[in-house]
């Protein structure tokens, strides 16, 4: 799996995850970056207007860091949501926020935390890559690429390595 | 918002439950002491033809109910009910094999998604629509409730539903339902053990 430190440090890890995590540390210090790990859109109908994303956040750093909204070009809005099951009735709940703890993980997987996309502005096809910026409250952005794949690409769930 | 219908499942509990000494600690869920059976409606299939009651007999189905824009928990059910089945294949027959069954409660914009929507996850996964109070018909005979909420500024509503999936013997009967999660061994396990332990259910003459 490829984790990816995002902008500004623009430092992709293939494998050598301890060496690029150093790299990071090395250059960021204090501003450690959220990683993320993973992203990608369930593969849906056309007229199907409403999509999830999954992704993995891991917080390598030693500060919470609280992810207050998204965005996408590709989509007119996103919201954070988390779908709960509550007396045998399932719904979604929106999220104001969702904290990555210092040296923590966060996952937004199926039937649980995720990102719900409205409105996709075209048609989106298996292996497209589809742009999402998370909003920190700190004002720092972190910038995702989700990838378009069929729910058993990979067998079903989110679950990255350990 | 609209009427909110009353859990049946409180009745059906209090009435009837040997609730889920379920083998499989994954899997919840009740099982009906005295399966109910599911009264008649009138819907459409995704290919537009008729589906009643009587669709349901001479086979097992699992019914969900959802809706098409449903971006999270639908999709995850029937793509881990796709998995169900796949492991329900090396447990039973394959004339036992449950038919797949999705519930859209919300008409207005199901409709022209149903087919696509359904069949992404299996060519043989039925989806099932029509009126409300038809699609409220077949809810109450799957034990289940569907609600939709108010539109928000941009139109947007959402729709609140049962999350189990009512499993349905082949006389046409509520006899079971799981909750999720829907883990596919576990839960294709179980469902052998009951369609096992309720026999050869062929003949609708032959029901309780």
């Amino acid at each position: 799996m490829i984790g990816r430190c995002l902008r500004p440090l623009q430092c992709s890890v293939m494998g050598g995850m301890l060496l690029g995590v150093a790299l990071c540390a090395a250059s960021a210090l204090a501003e450690a970056p959220l990683n993320v790990e993973g992203a990608w859109i369930p593969l849906a109908p056309p007229a199907v207007k409403v999509h999830a994303a999954y992704m993995t956040l891991v917080n390598r750093g030693t500060t919470d860091k609280h992810i207050v909204g998204a965005s996408s070009p590709e989509y007119e809005r996103i919201e954070l949501h988390r779908s709960v099951v509550k007396d045998g009735v399932s719904t979604m709940q929106p999220v104001e926020q969702v904290t990555v703890p210092a040296s923590g993980r966060v996952e937004f997987a199926p039937a649980g935390l995720h990102l719900m996309l409205t409105g996709p502005k075209r048609p989106l096809a298996a292996d497209d890559h589809v742009q999402v910026v998370l909003r920190l409250s700190d004002g720092e952005q972190v910038d995702v690429s989700a990838v378009v794949r069929r729910r058993d690409d990979t067998g079903h769930g989110a679950h990255s390595h350990h | 918002m609209r009427k909110r219908r009353q859990l049946l499942a409180v009745n059906i509990i209090a009435a009837a439950v040997a609730c889920a000494t379920i083998a499989m600690a994954r899997v919840s869920g009740v099982v009906l002491d005295r399966p109910q059976l599911v009264q008649a409606f009138t819907l459409d299939d995704h290919n537009g033809k008729p589906f009643t009651a009587d669709s349901l007999k001479g086979h097992w189905s699992l019914i969900l109910a959802g809706f098409t824009n449903c971006p999270d928990v639908c999709p995850f059910t029937l793509a881990n009910l796709e998995q169900v089945v796949a492991e329900l294949g090396l447990r039973v027959r394959p004339d036992h094999l449950p038919a797949v069954i999705f519930l859209a409660v919300d008409p207005d914009r199901d409709r022209p998604n149903l087919k696509d929507y359904v069949v992404q996850f299996h060519p043989d996964f039925v989806g099932v629509t029509g009126a409300l109070d038809q699609i409220d018909r077949m809810l109450k005979g799957m034990d289940a409730i569907a609600v939709r909420s108010k539109p928000d500024a941009h139109g947007n509503y959402q729709v609140t539903h049962s999350a189990a999936v009512a499993v349905i013997d082949p006389l046409g009967r509520l006899c079971a339902k799981i909750s999720p999660p829907f883990d596919p061994a576990p839960t294709a396990q179980f469902l052998a053990d009951l369609f096992h332990q309720h026999g050869n259910l062929r003949a609708p003459e032959n029901g309780q």
